[in-house]
């Protein structure tokens, strides 16, 4: 059976980096969606639960 | 369903282009993001980075418009056409609205994906160094023919984050 590979420190602290830059660049895509989206976010939103 | 026409312009990064009644104008971006994944797998070509912009010219407020989020939803739609594409998807942490917009991201891919012809793949993860959670979703077709190995190599990458701890 396969086993699974291990992250390096390296390589976690690598993706992390990517990770927290892209969130960075994501900033105005969400805002744009909060901005456009209105009726969805005022939609149910109460009665929605994620994770 | 109404929606904008637009332009599209297909180079290292694949932007789509539309300007709304108001004389806005926004920029559909898919950027190549398969290097978080490495080269090992062939389908990390094919993983792209979803954003929206709005040109620099244009008003940073737009007023409602209910033309925007079809438009929008078309474009996706579009690039997607090639069922291979894998989106990559994350919600800004910066001002700890990030679980609502994960929510409101999450009902306007259901209304695009009213056909069930998509799957997303919702993961988060915690970064003890800024003491935030990640929001992130993997976007494929269901008719993805490497859809099992890119939901476990998802899989993988954030377990790999978080086994560190």
């Amino acid at each position: 059976m396969e086993t699974k590979k291990k992250m390096s420190p390296q390589e976690r602290e690598r993706i992390l980096n990517i990770v927290r830059k892209s969130a960075e660049r994501y900033r105005e895509t969400n805002r744009i969606l909060d901005a456009i989206l209105p009726d969805i976010i005022d939609d149910n939103s109460s009665k929605n639960t994620i994770l | 369903m109404q929606y904008y026409d637009y332009d599209l312009v297909n180079d290292e990064v694949t932007s789509y282009f539309f300007k709304t009644s108001h004389n806005i104008f926004y920029v559909i971006e898919f950027k190549p993001t398969g290097y978080i994944f490495g080269d090992e797998y062939v389908w990390s070509q094919n993983c792209f980075e979803f954003s929206i912009k709005l040109s620099e010219k244009s008003p940073q407020n737009s007023p409602p418009d209910s033309l925007i989020s079809p438009t929008i939803s078309e474009i996706f739609q579009h690039f997607c056409q090639d069922k291979e594409k894998v989106i990559l998807y994350m919600c800004d942490t910066s001002d700890r609205r990030h679980l609502a917009r994960f929510r409101k991201f999450d009902r306007w891919f259901k209304q695009i994906n009213i056909r069930k012809t998509f799957i997303k793949i919702d993961r988060t993860f915690f970064d003890e160094k800024y003491n935030i959670t990640y929001y992130n979703s993997l976007i494929i077709k269901d008719n993805n023919f490497y859809q099992d190995e890119i939901i476990e190599a998802f899989d993988e990458l954030i377990s790999g984050i978080e086994e560190e701890k």
